[in-house]
């Protein structure tokens, strides 16, 4: 019963490519046979057929603006992903699938087993020499861009980011980048939901990073220049008190755009909470020692706090490494 | 301009690597209104269809170094607003009732009425159609579009949706089977028609 009706759905499903022109010779002989003795499969047919005339007589819409103007001043001011920067990012990759490397191989726990240490080592420097599969994957299609990227990333989009955040969602699908800079670390105090802090990311034009590449950037290292947007966090740090972690979000921009992103944050409320003038500092900080150009994509690494979970403000300290600059040396 | 002294997709694609500023603008005329009518009949909105028909143009050039020319420049344009589309419906409450759709589409006025009653009824049918579609899900409703809007075969559609053939024809039958229900329930007459 069930074989008949699968057949009778594929049979069906001849049915429509027919009406498309879309069988073989073969095929269009079996369907046509079919259609001679079966009356509900040709009407079947014909109301397949109606239907196609029934869209294809729909009015061709017309924007009635001419879009050339407009696409033209927006890709103006952005960078094209160019040959140049491929051969770079390829280089990049390969330099940071080997730094990978050397840290599992570094990190790997030595383990002897009876009769086949050198097995264990072998095994350990297999491991250390490939990475974990779903990162060597990223890397593997990051190091060609080519139509494949393409076509994977959405697909890939859909089934590995979190379903919590469209916009996040929306912007890996639409802008789905590769790091051009070593990753920099800010910490937040989020007074608001994760949501909303994407909702930021968005309206200032950053994007965020996929998963994948998350992974990767942590198992490379990051900078270590930290930004402490709050000083009760920066103080919960400092004593090594670990502060509760509500997020992590790798977002890829310009300076000017992370730059101007910070700046909403520390006058948002909604989002930072209640902040002293003290920590309120422009978005001028992005850079640190070295000056980035305004267009120069870097990508940052926020990790989110609770804000009602950071430790009671120390006694007025002033350390210089707890307001060290994001882009500046490393601590 | 007639079309034989503008460079062909390649050319166009090649001149914009160059760093030829005007070489995009070619591809962006040659093809703003086939896809911005596509994008309109898939997100039944024409503001929705401005908004992914320009950032799809975008984000391929920003992409352009990564298409190698294996398939047609129309195609991947279109897989990237494809993509771009299902992205964009995510954010968007979906216009589902006809009265919705009434603002949102088929604002044109229709070529060559023969009275004006005639046209109205047109232009209500016309609504009617994009509420039924847009009443199917995003996937049945781009695979219909695709097909019979852009005439695109089984073969196109694999690779501006990214599926096997196989799919693409199981996918467009049952898109047809839901449409073909929608508007039976609003249109019976047309339906029934054989």
């Amino acid at each position: 019963m069930a074989d008949t009706q699968a057949n009778d759905a594929f049979d069906d499903e001849l049915l429509s490519a027919y009406v498309d022109g879309e069988l073989s010779g073969d095929q269009a002989a079996q369907v046509e046979q079919r259609l001679s003795v079966d009356p509900k499969a040709k009407q079947l047919v014909e109301e397949m057929r109606a239907l196609s005339d029934t869209l294809q007589a729909m009015p061709c819409e017309t924007a009635n603006k001419d879009l050339r103007e407009a696409v033209l001043q927006r890709t103006v001011t952005l960078p094209r992903e160019g040959r140049a920067t491929r051969g770079v990012r390829r280089w990049g990759w390969a330099a940071m699938a080997l730094a990978a490397g050397l840290l599992l191989m570094v990190f790997q726990p030595t383990e002897e087993r009876d009769g086949q240490p050198l097995a264990s080592v072998d095994a350990s420097r297999k491991e250390a020499a490939e990475p974990a599969p779903e990162w060597q994957a990223s890397m593997a299609a990051d190091a060609e861009v080519d139509e494949e990227m393409l076509e994977n990333e959405a697909t890939f989009a859909k089934t590995v980011l979190p379903e919590s955040s469209a916009a996040a969602v929306d912007m890996a699908e639409a802008a789905p980048t590769v790091p051009v800079v070593p990753i920099q670390e800010v910490h937040l105090v989020l007074a608001g939901g994760v949501a909303e802090f994407d909702k930021l990311l968005v309206s200032n034009g950053l994007v965020r990073v996929d998963r994948m590449q998350r992974k990767a950037a942590a198992q490379v290292g990051r900078a270590r220049s930290l930004r402490m947007e709050n000083r009760q966090l920066a103080a919960a740090m400092e004593s090594k008190r670990k502060a509760a972690v509500v997020g992590e979000v790798l977002a890829e921009g310009t300076a000017e755009q992370m730059r101007n992103m910070l700046f909403a944050y520390q006058t948002d409320q909604r989002l930072y909470g209640e902040v002293s003038d003290d920590d309120r500092e422009g978005g001028s900080v992005v850079g640190g020692a070295r000056k980035l150009e305004a267009m120069e994509r870097i990508q940052v690494l926020f990790i989110l706090h609770p804000a009602q979970q950071t430790a009671k403000p120390a006694a007025a300290s002033k350390k210089a490494r707890s307001r060290e600059k994001v882009g500046g040396k490393e601590g | 301009m007639s079309d034989d002294v503008l460079p062909d997709d390649d050319q166009a694609v090649q001149d914009t690597l160059a760093g030829d500023p005007e070489a995009f603008g070619v591809l962006v005329e040659r093809y703003q209104d086939r896809l911005f009518n596509t994008l309109v009949r898939v997100l039944g909105s024409r503001e929705d269809a401005l908004d992914v028909v320009q950032d799809a143009f975008v984000q391929a050039f920003v992409k352009l170094d990564s298409f190698r020319g294996a398939a047609r420049f129309s195609t991947w344009l279109y897989r990237i607003a494809m993509n771009l589309a299902l992205s964009h419906r995510r954010r968007r409450r979906p216009v589902a009732s006809v009265d919705e759709t009434k603002t949102q589409v088929g604002e044109e006025p229709m070529d060559s009425q023969p009275s004006p009653e005639r046209g109205m009824i047109e232009r209500e049918r016309v609504e009617v159609v994009q509420a039924a579609l847009l009443k199917l899900g995003a996937e049945h409703r781009q695979i219909l579009v695709l097909r019979e809007m852009e005439g695109c075969s089984y073969e196109t559609m694999g690779k501006i949706l990214q599926l096997p053939v196989g799919t693409v024809r199981s996918r467009l039958f049952r898109a047809r089977l839901q449409l073909k229900a929608e508007l039976q329930a609003m249109l019976p007459d047309e339906v029934e028609r054989s």
